[in-house]
């Protein structure tokens, strides 16, 4: 018997263009953590990662028997992937609604530790406090720039491998880098 | 201008991105450059915080869902992507006597059929000579006009259809294996899945083909109906135990919310003898923390059991 986890993912990608769905299953199984993992730091609710996972994997599903092993299948997945979460950020931001609070100023999120300190000693409070801000800061950068940011900070990839990933020279992605470290020092200096 | 170079340097360096001269350049600035150094520590610092701030584990409930959606997506498109001139390769393809045989019968079937509308609904069947897609129909459905001249009457449509074909075999054969995995994955009726993966679940069954194992592995974790994975389980248990089938178990002894399930799970792990596929330290860490986390006495009582056998 054939164990299919122990095929590469070119193997597997044969197998399933020969009517083996199963080999579909484990090459997903294989990688939809890292999948997952992306478009959760992405976006913010578990809903919406959950429909770029779908989007992603239905995508891939239908382009597979298309794929002509140019690049790793790694790379291809993870191009899919970015660009669903950047189609995704685009549509839902035509739905996004704006604070009519006065008080809430989102260009420039304050972070007052000591006057929190004073009335709030709750830790975790504060804790989801700040990762409130740090998040905010981030979905605050334009899509391209925050999705370098991610792919380099959160999950360690080399600037060549995000490069190639959305589609763009490695000079682009150190200015994104760039801009985006920018921002975010200035963002997030009280922190 | 000098120091901004280096400014510019000081990410990609943060990030181990400079090349060996560059890198080593920049290291030397950095024992003059009190201000670089300063800035280097506080990007460092809000590299992390950052990073400390993003939960690393995926959420395994998050993961589940995804997986059971997906499998439900690609059913959908499966169904969607039956054409026409798929099911007229396949009817002109036969590759066994079994297919051969189902393939007369079909084509029987489809002359009846044919001359039924033919005869009686007065619909024209347009043909055109390269145009394969226009034989016949037996079950229609989703149809679309896709253009329609009234001057001449010319009309476009586009529809699904589907043939019956009847298969007849033993259970161990491969065809009929292939074909019961391929419904176990794809059907999008649980009454079928149903169905199918009962059909698999056979004390006849001598072999059971890679793919008909994957396609009941996968039921066992991700189908949506618990019947369908409690069958499939029990069908698993039949089949040579070997890594794959222990890792799936405890996957669901680990993630299945449901409690029988979870308990058929743990009984057909008890119920194997060869204690060396226990000795796995992930499988070990899993009947632990079912040992001391399980909702389900039962459940817990079971994986002490096994830890102690596999101590002894």
């Amino acid at each position: 018997m054939e164990d299919l986890s122990s095929l590469s993912d070119n193997d597997l990608i044969l197998s399933f263009r020969n009517g083996n769905d199963a080999a579909f299953a484990t090459l997903v199984y294989r990688h939809d953590r890292e999948v997952l993992s992306l478009a959760s730091h992405y976006v913010k609710s578990s809903d919406d990662a959950k429909d770029i996972y779908q989007e992603v994997f239905l995508r891939v599903y239908k382009g597979l028997k298309r794929f002509e092993f140019r690049s790793e299948f790694t790379t291809w997945l993870f191009r899919v992937t970015t660009n669903v979460c950047l189609t995704h950020k685009a549509s839902y931001k035509k739905y996004q609604t704006v604070s009519l609070s006065p008080e809430v100023d989102d260009e420039n999120p304050r972070l007052d530790l000591k006057s929190s300190e004073e009335h709030e000693p709750d830790k975790q409070l504060l804790e989801a406090e700040r990762k409130g801000y740090i998040n905010k800061a981030i979905d605050s950068l334009a899509p391209k720039q925050k999705m370098a940011f991610m792919l380099k900070n959160l999950h360690d990839y080399k600037i060549k491998e995000i490069a190639k990933m959305m589609e763009c020279s490695e000079g682009t992605i150190k200015k994104y880098l760039f801009m985006a470290n920018e921002k975010l020092r200035v963002k997030l200096k009280t922190i | 201008m000098e120091h901004n170079k280096f400014k510019e340097m000081l990410i990609l360096y943060s990030y181990n991105e400079l090349g060996k001269e560059e890198q080593k350049e920049f290291e030397r600035h950095l024992l003059d450059c009190a201000s670089c150094k300063n800035e280097l520590e506080e990007l460092l610092k809000l590299h992390q915080v950052i990073k400390n701030s993003f939960s690393e584990e995926v959420d395994e409930d998050t993961l589940f869902e995804s997986r059971h959606e997906l499998l439900a997506g690609i059913r959908i498109l499966n169904r969607k992507k039956v054409s026409p001139q798929k099911i007229w390769e396949f009817l002109t393809t036969p590759t066994t006597e079994s297919l051969r045989f189902s393939y007369s019968i079909a084509a029987t079937v489809l002359i009846f059929v044919t001359a039924y509308f033919l005869l009686f609904n007065s619909v024209e069947v347009m043909k055109t000579p390269n145009d394969n897609s226009s034989i016949g129909e037996l079950n229609v459905s989703n149809l679309q006009i896709i253009n329609k001249d009234d001057e001449n009457g010319e009309v476009e449509i586009s529809f699904e259809q589907t043939v019956p074909v009847k298969l007849k075999g033993n259970i161990n054969d491969i065809e009929i294996q292939q074909v019961l995995a391929k419904s176990l994955l794809n059907s999008e009726n649980p009454g079928i899945r149903l169905q199918t993966v009962s059909a698999i679940y056979s004390e006849k069954r001598e072999s059971t083909t890679e793919v008909l194992k994957n396609a009941l592995l996968n039921a066992m974790m991700y189908d949506n109906n618990p019947g369908v994975r409690k069958v499939a389980m029990n069908a698993l248990c039949l089949i040579p135990f070997d890594n794959e089938v222990r890792d799936a178990m405890i996957y669901v002894l680990q993630n299945d919310k449901n409690s029988g399930l979870r308990i058929q799970a743990i009984n057909c792990l008890s119920e194997k003898n060869d204690l060396k596929q226990f000795s796995d330290p992930n499988t070990i860490n899993a009947l632990k923390e079912r040992m001391n986390e399980d909702e389900n006495s039962y459940i817990k009582i079971q994986a002490k059991t096994i830890l102690t056998k596999i101590s002894s």
